[in-house]
């Protein structure tokens, strides 16, 4: 593999992994809203 | 209160997993290397990216919004959630696009789910080590020298899967497809990294390989940059993210209405779309051309996905390839095609769910009996695929239903939302109880840039120039000669220009191809009109109960 494939696969590896894992252990974290009437 | 007004998400990760899984489809895994790879390889990535910022992840905010604002009214199909965006009585007609594409592409989506099915069996019981998947395939679909079909196989296993997809959906969303969706897609991740692990330590030292697997990595990866200054790379890049997605369909809308009134949408629909561009880029980069190349060579994989598509290779190519596995090689078919069907089958609940809620809602419909109406309609439309799928039926459906008609009502649903709901009223949805900070820019995204990168999608449907090139296809306009019309343009569909001699009989009399792509138009069309009568029928009876 080339150095410039190399290189773009690691920074969209890193950008793609990084924000996925981040927003997924988010959304594991922050406990749900409590919400009685959803229907209007 | 309405039918299903008790339905509710179990956890909020399931509620992720679902909505991720709705998007992480087939095309994943078959479609985005080759996209990729054809495309300008790294530097596809650039436009993949900006598209998906600026197209992607706000059209998903602008589904999740009218989906959970339209769940607050009692609605959870589209007809009923576009009619509360405005006061304009046809909106709810537009909202046909939600309930028309879902059922007639879950027809012919289920199908080729079920095509994986068949082959985790066959990959099973060793079928390819005996048998090349290149005359197994054509056999399999009972493609002849005939427009019609009627294989057995594969209606057993077509009607397997609707059956499966009908029972999951009887359950309910906590109890079926959340938990589908809880089994499916760690499945679904730990038979992808397997594969790609495998495959991408491939050596020379290993049996029938030719070339290293990075080869083929190098392939998807190495930037060509001049790609980037051509538009045909920009349009390809914004057709795949928005195809990867699964927007305008109408699905993600229906999930999310299920969602209660002050909970979150922006971090759930961030997570999902993200999950699915892990999926897509990190995953599915890796599996299929990577291997491929290691058996074939790299310039082999070059034509095999010159059009776009990794299909061939997928269905065709890799089952003989695994052979080379040994003790490996059903094992590793069976967890290339689960994952395919695990891809596949969270997509096409997804699809199901809209149409057991529009006939829940709107006509009391017990979900058992919603679910059943639904599996019968997919069964009779999906029919028309297999018997004349030689014919070219199910190119059809894939093209009207599964491309032009979510792009249409993309178009339609970022226009209402942003000009007739009004930004001030949408960016209120999208940002309340939002666990995360939505940047401000993207209220002017919304409203401005991601309806004219979908009018760019559009154009690019409707105009595709033959060979792809639009500098080209812009010289011969200018140079007197006309606009190349692509024949899988949509302009070039609609006036058959890839057919030599348009004809619904041949010279001896036999019906042709044009005549099965115009009576499967006609049928779409009725099916169309057929929800808009539901559509109006629902209304009416509302207005008569008087709460229209």
């Amino acid at each position: 593999m080339t150095a410039a494939a190399w290189t773009m696969l690691a920074i969209t590896w890193t950008i793609v992994a990084g924000i996925t894992l981040r927003l997924f252990l988010l959304v594991l974290r922050t406990p749900v809203r409590p919400d009685g009437d959803d229907e209007r | 209160m309405t039918g299903n007004a008790r339905e509710a998400w179990g956890t909020r990760v399931g509620l992720v997993l679902a909505m991720a899984g709705n998007a992480v489809g087939l095309g994943n895994f078959l479609r985005f290397p080759a996209q990729a790879a054809q495309n300008g390889g790294g530097a596809f990535l650039i436009p993949y990216l900006v598209s998906f910022v600026l197209m992607g992840i706000p059209l998903l905010w602008v589904e999740w919004a009218i989906g959970r604002h339209g769940g607050g009214f009692g609605h959870h199909s589209a007809p009923g959630m576009l009619d509360r965006l405005g006061p304009q009585r046809w909106l709810k007609y537009i909202g046909v696009f939600g309930l028309f594409t879902n059922l007639t592409v879950a027809a012919y989506y289920t199908y080729i789910e079920s095509w994986t099915l068949a082959y985790v069996y066959h990959s099973l019981v060793g079928t390819f080590h005996h048998v090349q998947p290149t005359t197994f395939f054509p056999e399999y679909l009972g493609v002849h020298n005939s427009i019609f079909a009627l294989p057995g196989e594969a209606l057993f296993f077509f009607c397997i899967t609707l059956t499966l997809n009908v029972f999951i959906l009887s359950r309910g969303l906590a109890k079926g497809i959340e938990l589908a969706a809880k089994i499916g897609m760690p499945l679904l991740l730990l038979f992808a990294a397997v594969l790609a692990v495998r495959g991408l330590l491939l050596g020379p030292g290993d049996p029938g390989v030719v070339e290293s697997p990075l080869a083929g990595l190098n392939f998807i990866w190495n930037p060509n940059v001049s790609g980037l200054t051509n538009p045909s790379t920009w349009l390809a890049a914004a057709g795949q993210v928005f195809f990867t997605l699964s927007v305008g369909m109408g699905s993600a809308h229906c999930y999310a209405s299920y969602v209660k009134h002050k909970q979150d949408i922006a971090l759930n629909a961030a997570s999902a779309g993200w999950m699915n561009e892990f999926v897509e880029v990190i995953l599915g980069g890796s599996i299929l051309i990577p291997i491929a190349t290691a058996y074939l060579g790299l310039s082999a994989v070059q034509s095999a996905t010159a059009g776009g598509s990794g299909f061939g290779l997928g269905f065709l190519t890799l089952p003989t390839l695994f052979n080379n596995w040994g003790w490996l090689a059903p094992v590793a078919g069976a967890f290339w095609f689960g994952l395919l069907f695990f891809a596949g089958i969270t997509s096409s609940l997804a699809m199901g769910q809209p149409i057991l809620a529009f006939l829940e809602d709107e006509f009391r419909v017990p979900r058992s009996k919603a679910a059943v109406a639904f599996g019968a309609g997919a069964l009779a439309l999906g029919f028309v695929c297999v018997w004349l799928y030689p014919g070219g039926s199910f190119d059809e459906f894939d093209f009207w239903t599964g491309t032009f008609s979510l792009v249409v009502f993309a178009l339609a649903e970022a226009f209402i939302f942003a000009w007739i709901f009004g930004m001030e009223r949408g960016w209120e949805e999208i940002t309340r109880g939002a666990d995360i900070r939505v940047p401000p820019i993207f209220r002017f995204v919304i409203k401005f840039v991601t309806p004219v990168f979908i009018v760019v999608v559009f154009v690019g449907a409707l105009f595709q120039p033959t060979g792809g090139s639009w500098l080209d296809a812009f010289g011969s306009l200018f140079a007197g000669h006309g606009w190349p019309f692509a024949p899988e343009s949509v302009v070039g569909r609609v006036f058959h220009l890839g057919d030599a001699a348009y004809t619904w009989r041949d010279s001896a009399g036999n019906l042709t191809r044009a005549f099965v792509q115009d009576a499967t138009r006609l049928l779409l069309l009725l099916v169309f009109l057929g929800f808009g009568g539901l559509v109006w029928l629902a209304w009416k009876k509302k207005r008569k109960e008087g709460v229209a």
